[in-house]
């Protein structure tokens, strides 16, 4: 069982009449990676830099190593830090970057170079010591960042939306780096994105952070087939959320929703379903052209948009009652093109719905 | 259309006539006291008869001249450095601090020395130190001097300080480093050019001053504009055209210096920033 290396407890923090963070409680397991995942204004960079020792708290207290350091200084944190904008030294040299912070911790010249060659190599950036920030390629100051900041081997490296500013190539380029990294390193890794693939590619846990607080935390595989929240769902899933009514939750993690007249048997999530009104998590892999399932449900939805995508066409079409769906169906079973304005038959599992405590968009 | 094209082809011509006409006409009396500074005749007469440094030589030996050099130089370096050293905090300041209160007065206040009339603001400044004791000594010159020079360092100081990305000195601190150490060693390092780049300007706003040095200069300080102005007043010396394109060539040299200075800098600061390409919000 590893330890917690990071406590987060009871955090608050308030900007004049905005709540940025509302009593937000979390715990980092040693040599994990956990990605903070939210949309903007959501408050996840504020609280990666409350981490780092950029941001005092108002209330509450964050423990590192089970020691209280809510108000110590960041350079006494022992915690590295990768910004958005890499945030290099222009006027040094790569190696002069990544030898900054032990310069500064007093170590010996030779020391430090035996170091910072260590750390290019880590990072794959053997020769270019020598090179000033705006003599490197994006990709490059990005190394050179990851490798100031793991330089003088903290145990937690946060990371501020790094592959933000890199194209799409180069992040999934880099993100494969930064899976190696964390596997080589064997620190803990705290990151910060909007980015849902990426927080799902990368990280062993989730953490959805929405108006300042933690909305639901796991293991991105069950939060994307158990989406525990209409939010999780939608927003890191991408499955379709509609709303229904709540006929009655039954004892084996099922329940009866009634949508447009009909009573369907869903599954239900992680949280508890009660009351009147639920959300309805429909996943695009419940939705499909032929029956899959004896108790499969027909609809007719209008199609209003088709995307092909190589091995899947996404369509958006308009289901009575239900409102817009998506789903993915398999290019090649799709015999005719689905003409936009046309109506379409498709089944609907309810095997694989679940129902979700009703929230409101 | 035809028309259109012709119309246009006229306005470009006459612009550009316009513009050479104007450049010639200001350029005509610098070329004037140019040449004329070579001049080696016993009477003024253009164009000279007979060439030679005299007037340079001249110049270089007489007492009173070197005297009055030296006194611009005292007067406006450390005009320059005492404008450096409130405008370089005062800009920290207006950019570090919350809630900074009516920041767009500071500004003001702050280019006011550029946008008063010189002989208004001379004659004020002229009332007020006859009631504290300050008219005819250098403390005094070097204050308001030092006021002419701020809204240079204000503004060089500041735009520089602007480019230089905030989280340069997070990186530093959570690296370890003090706060005093990030913003000194990082910060004010790399700011560095255009402090001197601001220092220039400043120096040469003081240095060339003829305004505020006869209205509170007093009877003994001599500068050097202050020298020309009189030697105008008194006797027409060729000599001051020697002393005259010195001061040109002289001012133009360090300005071009500085501005290119200024120039590699913010081509390197920017190209720096482009990478440091921000994403949006999050």
């Amino acid at each position: 069982m590893n330890k917690a290396i990071l406590q987060l407890k009871g955090i608050t923090k308030t900007y004049g009449e905005a709540r940025i963070l509302r009593r937000v409680e979390l715990e980092v397991q040693e040599g994990e990676f956990l990605t903070l995942l939210g949309p903007s204004g959501s408050g996840k960079s504020t609280l990666l830099r409350m981490v780092a020792g950029f941001v005092l708290p108002d209330q509450g207290q964050i423990r590192l190593d089970d020691r209280d350091v809510s108000y110590v200084p960041p350079g006494e944190r022992q915690i590295g830090m990768v910004f958005q904008n890499y945030a290099l030294f222009p006027h040094l040299t790569a190696a002069e970057n990544i030898g900054y912070g032990l310069k500064v911790h007093g170590w010996t010249r030779d020391r430090r170079e035996a170091r910072v060659r260590e750390m290019l190599a880590l990072v794959g950036l053997h020769d270019l010591g020598r090179r000033l920030p705006r003599q490197l390629s994006g990709g490059q100051q990005q190394r050179v960042a990851l490798a100031r900041a793991l330089a003088f081997g903290p145990r937690l490296l946060l990371m501020d939306e790094p592959l933000g500013a890199l194209d799409r190539e180069l992040r999934i380029q880099m993100a494969g780096e930064l899976r190696r990294l964390h596997r080589d390193v064997g620190a803990t890794f705290l990151y910060v994105t909007h980015d849902r693939d990426e927080a799902m590619s990368l990280s062993d846990r989730v953490a959805i952070i929405r108006n300042g607080s933690i909305e639901s935390i796991g293991a991105p595989a069950s939060l994307f087939a158990q989406p525990p929240t209409a939010f999780v769902a939608s927003f890191f899933a991408g499955h379709n959320v509609v709303p229904v009514r709540l006929v009655q939750a039954h004892a084996d993690a099922t329940a009866t929703v009634n949508c447009e007249g009909r009573d369907l048997r869903v599954a239900t999530g992680l949280a508890r379903v009660s009351g009147e009104q639920a959300n309805l998590v429909i996943p695009r892999a419940a939705i499909a052209l032929s029956a899959k399932a004896a108790e499969a449900v027909r609809i007719e939805v209008e199609v209003l948009e088709r995307l092909y995508l190589g091995d899947v066409v996404e369509f958006t079409g308009l289901a009575p009652g239900l409102g817009r769906l998506v789903g993915n169906l398999d290019a090649q079973s799709l015999g005719e093109t689905i003409d936009v304005g046309t109506k379409v038959p498709v089944y609907l599992d309810p095997a694989r719905c679940i129902a979700v405590a009703f929230q409101d968009a | 259309m035809l028309i259109a094209r012709i119309t246009r082809g006229l306005a470009t011509t006459v612009g550009s006539m316009a513009l050479i006409a104007i450049i010639v006409i200001m350029m005509i009396p610098v070329v004037v006291i140019v040449v004329m500074s070579f001049a080696a005749d016993r009477i003024v007469i253009f164009p000279p008869r007979h060439w030679g440094l005299d007037h340079y030589t001249s110049f270089v030996e007489s007492d009173y001249w070197v005297a009055a050099l030296r006194q611009s130089f005292e007067i406006s370096l450390p005009s320059a450095a005492l404008a450096l050293v409130i405008g370089v905090p005062a800009v920290f300041a207006m950019r570090n601090t919350r809630n900074f209160p009516l920041p767009g007065l500071f500004q003001a206040i702050g280019a006011s020395p550029l946008v008063i009339p010189s002989v208004a603001y001379a004659l004020a400044v002229y009332v007020f130190y006859l009631d504290v004791h300050l008219t005819g000594t250098i403390i005094g010159v070097i204050l308001i001097d030092s006021a002419l020079a701020l809204p240079f360092v204000l503004l060089i100081v500041g735009s520089v300080y602007d480019r230089i990305p905030r989280e340069l000195e997070l990186v530093a601190m959570s690296l370890g480093a003090s706060p005093t150490r990030a913003v000194v060693g990082i910060t004010l390092r790399l700011m560095l050019p255009g402090i001197g780049a601001a220092f220039i300007f400043g120096f040469i706003a003081a240095f060339d001053d003829a305004v505020f040095i006869n209205f509170v200069g007093g009877p003994t300080l001599e500068t050097l504009p202050k020298a020309i102005y009189d030697s105008l007043q008194t006797s027409m010396a060729p000599l001051i055209n020697a002393v005259a394109t010195i001061l040109m060539v002289g001012t133009g040299v360090i300005l071009s210096l500085a501005s290119y200075w200024r120039y590699t800098l913010s081509k390197r600061s920017s190209e720096a920033s482009d990478k440091l390409r921000v994403p949006a919000n999050g």
